[in-house]
């Protein structure tokens, strides 16, 4: 069976994040944007644990549903045309900071858990070292080694994932207070690791150029933090829908199973090129170098993003040959706020998210399946040329730098201007 | 070994005769003491083989084992043996050789420390070649000592630097003296176990229940803190060697005792110890001075042979451990004059036959950080050491290698008003211009908020929010979270600091801590659940019966037959089922939450601030219950019994861990007093204010600068000392905050803080007004924003943020 996965999410215990990232609006939002399994993020917090065992059931194994009580709360907000059997699978994203070989170091990482008794092992250990009950992402001053001790010694089966290795602040390879390598960070542990995630800021081109990761799967998740955001980056599988299949599918990154990952632009990520964000310098790694690393308007250090930070690290200038297949896409919201110079979460855009949803089905087979022409029937001719346009990743981009995520163009302002006089611009409604 | 030393330190190690160094903080004691001790050792070996025939080992079980733990609760004493110097026939040989080195110090941590110190440092003298020609160039005794028998016995036959880096009791340390490295308490334990008749020790929850059982019958309305107050006091008069009826005199006593109660509840104390042949803590000091007031041959025997006796933190002795010592050391120069209550035999130093120049004591220590009054500490005896001693020497270790100059200068400006004290001058190795700041914030709860704030910056910021912004990345360095520390003067302020701390998501370690399982919320649950897997557990039944609520003490018959009821159908029920059930049940609920709190929990702790604890703690105990069910979940494949039991060995197996985990990186937060022998890179030091410090009960007038009464202005230097203790312990950064409003009153700044030098201060205010501060506080609940978020909400976050820069 082909489905999406998305693992690594948070829900509203975590710092920064929509409250409507609850259950019953994750079932929803799964469903209209067609990811089959989301990962429920936070385990660790007792609250959202103890919500997450209320209103979840056994499903296949290793996966949970949403009860029916619950359910049908919601129901009736998804349009017919997306409705799925949606699943959830227990995960949490940890924030250890630490000091290792003198340094303080800031490394986030996944683990997921086939069970409600795994998890609660874990949350058992992890509630004699530090506070669960802050944060939905726990910061604990704690090794990421010993994390992923504490992982394994509560079960083997679990899965345990480096998130957004090339983040500068918080990641195992991040400029600012990462590693070098995985063995200095996770040491004789280093060959256990499940996968490695990209993050949104780079892809799976970018991390090949480094041997040491050529016996990693890369994974692709979207660390969302609101319902919207679900699916920015998502793994496409080919294989039985349970814990067991998918967590082999990811370990032996056999692409019969594992189909392919979904990612971001990677430009279009927040710490893609150098720069310092307030003096809106933006360089690429050539011209940071020129610069002797420092901000050419007020001489403080620029921001390392990854692009600079993978080349730093790299052994070869062309990536290695073996790695799962992956595509780039821009979410459909994003699609139409640039087409029609309208805000993401306008009401405009809104509606014309909706119409096509539900005369068409869930976003993903909108932006990855459904034939052109059909696009073209239920929308315009205008956003069918649009997702043409994503799907064959012939879109600009401005490189996103220190923070400041990267802007896209599906269509230069003379494609516009052309496309308008063509009067099909506004036949949509 | 001498290459580490300073001038000073040098000059310390390697004196002969009695000694008082005057070691400031940050100036190397521990380090200048282990030296000394070391070098004690190495000289004198050939002198002690002479009357060796009489010394024989304490039996070893072989060269493999690590130290030679007396008793394994007590691990506080270490004899070093030496197995080369004995053949075999001599181990089966069990007298006991009495050591002729010791070491006293307050805390088993710095004794641990010294031990660990000590080894190193022989370990390094034996097996680095390059120092050990250094050593032999700077004194030719250290090579012929080295050469003759200290030998360090590498177990693992590792590479031995290397493994010594890593892990220095590997090594079983073999000298052929003996010492006995320990805390006052740990060696008087060793003496009477030795030279007094059989008793028992009671520790701290001993002696409680000890008096709780009196003042049930004696005074029915004592509370929990009555009883505390009493046991302190009884420990206060055992400490000053007074009797029970004088301690009116010395000690004031708490308003709701009279002199003529406590002297009744002492007695009975007293009697009841008796009775039951049990020693407390402090009797061990007492009993112990006994046996030296009316020696015994065999204690002459061990006076006799003891040479050198060295005391760490001198200046925090009390009557009874300086009792202890002076007799100890035979000095028949000295007399009593503090402690003219006691009838110290003076026989005792008429039967002496050794000369009293055989025996040398080095004392090490710093009046300006003596801040045990309260417990008894004295710190006259530090003033008067060179006339109770002979031809002693003092000596002042003044460099000082821990904090920047400005930390040092203004901690120096400071003690400089304190009268009592020693003169002496620290010089500063690390010159460095960083001011030391001065916060002041509207009230409690601003005040750790932006404790909060500045650690959250100081670790280079928690989020991506806060690390990626570019104006919010300032500063250079970034920090750990175990490399600050907060300070303050009583445990309550610690509590609301910890609550914002941990509301941040920071890892903090309260000092002490009690884990969240050791709650008594949870502690009563487990109660409940192991009288269901456990029916005729008499003892949980009876802790259940002491929190249940006044209506269900009065049915009691009701209560049990709702028990009943659960065991009846708990087989259907996994553990955590069971659990809500009796939380619901039973009234939990209601019992540790009185009042139930909807809504924002920060808008009523701002209201209230007097509420702050109450509705803080309520949300706790929920947030508990609810961790208790998240952990609590892996055994829920099993119902009924069988899953309980599993659930309940589970948090017996916990509760007997050590809970602190030295690994895990956290904020350090703890009182001024937990702070004395500490350092961090970065310090707070809140609630700067007169009242909290110096500190004064309501009793207490404010007007005490003004006052000439001793005793107050003894407090005051105290006060200050205490004050001073806190700043030492900062090495980079120090930040001093105070409060406007403290427990909805107007507070004045500390007047400590007049007394820092103004130029080496920055003084700020938290400045925009506490609606802002309350509203980003919530941010998470009210705005959302993604990991990696839209650039819309940027900039009210940077003014959120910039808030404490
Ligand atoms: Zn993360
Ligand atoms: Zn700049």
């Amino acid at each position: 069976m082909i489905f999406t996965a998305d693992f690594h999410i948070h829900s509203h215990y975590s710092r920064a994040t929509s409250k409507f990232m609850d259950a019953n609006n994750l079932y929803k939002w799964g469903q209209l944007k067609g990811i089959r399994i989301i990962g429920t993020g936070d385990f660790t917090h007792p609250k959202w644990f103890s919500e997450l065992r209320e209103k979840l059931e056994p499903a296949e194994s290793g996966l949970f549903r949403l009860k029916k009580a619950y359910a049908k709360e919601i129901e009736h907000e998804i349009p017919e045309s997306c409705r799925s059997d949606f699943r959830f699978m227990l995960t949490v994203e940890i924030s250890n900071i630490y000091s290792k070989n003198g340094r303080v170091r800031k490394v986030h990482n996944v683990i997921c858990a086939p069970s409600f008794e795994i998890a609660s092992k874990i949350n058992s250990e992890l509630s004699k070292i530090g506070n669960l009950q802050a944060d939905g992402r726990p910061i604990l001053g704690l090794d990421s080694k010993r994390l992923f001790q504490i992982t394994l010694d509560a079960s083997t089966d679990c899965m345990f994932i480096p998130a957004h290795i090339w983040t500068p602040y918080f990641a195992v390879f991040g400029s600012k207070s990462g590693f070098d390598s995985l063995e200095e960070c996770f040491e004789d542990l280093t060959p256990f690791i499940t996968a490695l995630e990209t993050g949104l800021s780079s892809d799976p081109p970018m991390n090949r150029t480094l041997s040491a990761l050529d016996d990693f799967t890369l994974v692709s998740n979207s660390d969302a933090h609101s319902p919207q955001k679900l699916g920015r980056e998502v793994n496409r599988f080919d294989t039985e829908l349970s814990y067991f299949s998918i967590r082999d599918a990811v370990k032996n990154g056999d692409p019969k199973h594992f189909l392919e990952t979904v990612e971001f632009f990677p430009e279009e990520g927040k710490y893609h090129y150098d720069g310092h964000s307030t003096c809106e310098v933006r360089f690429s790694p050539e011209e940071t170098k020129k610069h002797n690393g420092l901000c050419p308007k007020c001489g403080h250090p620029l921001t390392i993003g990854v692009l600079n930070r993978v080349a730093s690290l790299a052994d070869r200038s062309e990536p290695g040959k073996k790695s799962i297949p992956y595509r780039y896409l821009i979410p459909l919201p994003e699609i139409l706020s640039d087409i029609y110079s309208k805000g993401v979460s306008s009401k405009y855009v809104n509606g014309l998210y909706f119409s096509m949803l539900e005369k068409l089905g869930n976003e993903f087979s909108i932006l990855l399946d459904i034939p052109l022409e059909t696009i073209e029937k239920a929308s315009s001719s205008y956003v069918a040329r649009a997702i043409q346009k994503v799907r064959e990743g012939k879109v600009r981009i401005a490189p996103g730098y220190d923070g400041e995520f990267g802007t896209i163009e599906v269509f230069t302002e003379k494609e516009k201007s052309d496309l308008q006089t063509q009067k099909t611009l506004f036949s949509f409604f | 070994m001498y290459k580490d030393l300073n001038e000073a330190q040098k000059m310390a190690v390697e004196h002969r005769g009695n000694l008082l160094i005057i070691a400031g903080p940050g100036t190397g004691k521990t380090h200048t003491l282990t030296h000394k001790i070391a070098h004690t050792l190495l000289r004198n070996k050939n002198f002690h083989c002479s009357d060796s025939d009489s010394n024989i080992l304490r039996p070893s079980s072989g060269t493999s084992e690590k130290y030679h733990f007396e008793n394994e609760t007590q691990s506080k004493s270490v004899f070093l043996k030496i197995p080369s110097a004995i053949s075999h026939s001599d181990i089966s040989n069990t007298r006991i050789f009495e050591p002729s080195i010791l070491a006293l110090t307050f805390t088993k941590k710095a004794s641990d420390e010294m031990k660990q110190r000590l080894i190193s440092l022989l370990a390094d003298c034996q097996h680095t070649n390059k120092r050990y020609s250094d050593c032999r160039n700077t004194d030719e005794r250290y090579a012929h000592a080295q050469h003759a028998d200290v030998q360090i016995i590498d177990v693992q036959n590792t590479d031995v630097q290397h493994a010594y880096d890593r892990h220095t009791d590997v090594y079983n340390l073999s000298i052929d003296h003996q010492i006995f490295i320990g805390t006052f308490h740990s060696w008087c334990l060793e003496m009477l176990k030795k030279f007094s008749r059989d008793f028992v020790l009671y520790g701290e929850k001993e002696k409680m229940i000890v008096l709780q059982k009196i003042a049930s019958s004696t005074f029915p309305n004592w509370t929990k803190t009555h009883i505390n107050d009493v046991a302190r006091l009884i420990s206060l008069h055992k400490n000053q060697l007074l009797p029970i009826e004088k301690i009116a005199e010395k000690i004031p006593l708490p308003d709701f005792l009279k002199t003529t109660e406590y002297i009744t509840i002492a007695h009975l104390y007293e009697k009841k110890m008796s009775a039951f042949r049990a020693l407390d803590f402090d009797d061990l000091l007492v009993k112990t001075l006994e046996l030296f007031t009316h020696p015994s041959p065999e204690i002459d025997a061990y006076r006799k042979n003891m040479r050198y006796v060295f005391i760490d933190e001198y200046q925090d002795v009390n009557t009874v451990q300086y009792e202890l010592i002076r007799l100890l050391m035979h000095s028949n120069v000295a007399k009593t004059t503090v402690t003219d209550e006691v009838a110290i035999s003076n026989k005792s130093f008429s039967t002496d036959t050794f000369q009293s120049t055989s025996k040398t004591i080095c004392a090490i220590g710093d009046p300006d950080q003596s801040i045990y009054a309260f417990r008894g500490s004295n710190i006259d005896y530090f003033f008067r050491f060179s006339e109770d001693f002979p031809h002693a020497t003092t000596l002042r270790l003044e460099e000082n290698y821990r904090s920047s100059s400005f930390i040092i200068k203004a901690s120096e400006s400071l003690i400089a008003y304190n009268s009592k004290r020693i003169h002496r001058s620290l010089r500063p190795q690390f010159e460095d211009s960083t001011l030391v700041s001065v916060i002041s914030a509207n009230d409690g709860w601003k005040e750790a908020y932006g404790v909060t704030k500045k650690i959250q910056k100081l670790v280079g910021g928690l989020d991506m929010i806060e690390s990626g912004h570019a104006h919010y990345h300032v500063p250079s360095e970034t920090f750990r979270f175990s490399d600050i520390a907060v300070l303050y003067r009583t445990k309550a302020q610690g509590r609301l600091i910890e609550a914002s701390i941990k509301k941040a998501g920071i890892p903090c370690q309260m000092v002490p801590e009690s884990a969240w399982y050791l709650k008594k919320e949870i502690q009563t649950l487990l109660h409940y659940l192991r009288l269901l897997v456990y029916p005729h557990d008499d003892s949980s039944l009876s802790k259940i019966l002491q929190t249940a609520s006044a209506r269900q003490k009065k049915n009691t018959s009701l209560f049990l037959t709702q028990i009943q009821a659960l065991m009846d159908e708990m087989i259907h029920f996994t553990p955590t089922e069971c659990a809500q059930k009796i939380w619901n049940d039973f009234g939990f609920e209601s019992y540790y939450c009185r009042k139930k709190n909807g809504g924002n929990v920060h808008a009523k702790i701002r209201a209230k601030t007097l509420n702050n604890e109450k509705i803080v703690s309520d949300e706790k105990i929920q947030n508990n219950f609810l961790l208790f069910l998240s952990t609590s979940a892996q055994f829920d494949s099993m119902k009924g019994k069988e899953g309980l039991l599993k659930l309940l060995e589970h948090y017996t197996f916990l509760q007997n861990e050590d809970t602190f985990d030295s690994s895990v990186e956290a904020v350090h937060l703890m009182t001024l007093h937990a702070s004395k022998g500490l350092e961090f890179p970065v310090v707070f030091i809140t609630g700067l204010e007169d009242g909290l410090l110096p500190y004064s009960t309501k009793s207490e007038n404010s007007a005490r600068f003004s006052k000439k009464d001793d005793f107050i202005k003894n407090q005051l230097e105290e006060e200050r000392r205490l004050f001073y203790v806190g700043i030492t312990r900062a090495k980079r950064k120090l930040y001093l905050l105070h409060a406007l409003v403290r427990d909805e009153k107007e507070t004045t700044p500390s007047p400590f803080l007049k007394e820092i030098r103004e130029e080496l201060l920055e003084r700020k205010t938290l400045r925009k007004p506490l609606k802002n501060i309350v509203s980003s506080q919530n941010f998470h609940t009210s705005k959302w924003n993604d990991h990696d978020q839209s650039c819309s909400d940027q900039k009210t976050k940077k003014d959120q943020l910039e808030l404490f820069s």
